[in-house]
């Protein structure tokens, strides 16, 4: 074998191995990101799962007229978990649409007469239900606007 | 300068609920008015630290914080003098969020 041909092999031997690296970093990186856009699905649905929850107990608290402690404290047990699944996303700050989405939330179903001794129940199709209703929504979309910022 | 540090967990209750004396034995305004009112007086600096309850309805906050303003503490001064802790970030934000509408209904 001559010189040449042996600088031709090595070079060879060289590339081959340049693009098995290579190739080997566009599937992991490829494979992270997909494993990444899971997990955020994931978050995404649990968040929207809660967001409803919230919403519906909120409805029953609303329209219904006796004191009911046990109720309000799961409401704001729950709106903190939401709270902490919403952390995860990373526009979650003060001034975000995230986090002025999930205070409008908040503000909708505890604010007011919440907790007030003498509140009345709401009808269904009341201003109080309609807001929390909207507020839901708006959380709802915004929550996927995140994740299709994010992660699509 | 003064710090004064206000747990509401620990030195008034794990769980506030409502606003106004009637609605049960922890409310926003007895909050504001027995506890906050006295230590914003008396010192320079008050942090108000919100961990360690069983969450808070917009309600309390609205009333304790928003109240502050109503009972004559302008937005100006409690932003010097109030410091809001927690480890859910959205109190903070409500928090100041009320004081700054409580700010602009007095102005109207």
């Amino acid at each position: 074998m001559t010189e040449t041909q042996t600088i031709i092999q090595a070079t060879l031997q060289g590339v081959t191995w340049v693009l098995i690296v290579l190739g080997w970093m566009v599937v992991n990186h490829q494979n992270n990101k997909r494993e990444t856009r899971k997990e955020a699905r994931s978050m995404s649905d649990l968040a929207k799962i809660a967001t409803k929850k919230i919403s519906s107990l909120s409805e029953k608290y609303l329209t219904t007229v006796q004191e009911d402690e046990q109720l309000s404290l799961e409401i704001k047990s729950e709106l903190e978990l939401l709270e902490v699944e919403l952390e995860r996303f990373p526009d979650f700050s003060k001034e975000s649409p995230l986090m002025t989405k999930f205070s409008a939330f908040a503000d909708s179903i505890t604010g007011g007469e919440f907790e007030a001794k003498n509140r009345r129940a709401d009808a269904q199709d009341a201003d109080s239900v309609r807001k929390v209703r909207r507020s839901r929504t708006d959380l709802l979309s915004e929550i996927e606007n995140q994740f299709s910022k994010h992660f699509k | 300068m003064s710090s004064f540090s206000i747990s509401v967990a620990k030195d008034f209750s794990p769980s506030p609920a409502g606003r106004f004396p009637e609605d049960g034995p922890f409310p926003g305004a007895v909050f504001r008015d027995r506890i906050l009112i006295p230590a914003i007086k008396g010192n320079d600096e008050v942090v108000v630290d919100l961990d360690g309850t069983d969450g808070f309805g917009s309600s309390f906050l609205e009333e304790t914080f928003g109240g502050l303003v109503r009972s004559g503490y302008p937005e100006a001064i409690l932003l010097q003098k109030l410091k809001v802790r927690s480890s859910r970030a959205s109190y903070e934000v409500r928090v100041w969020r009320y004081i700054k509408k409580a700010e602009s209904q007095k102005s109207k």
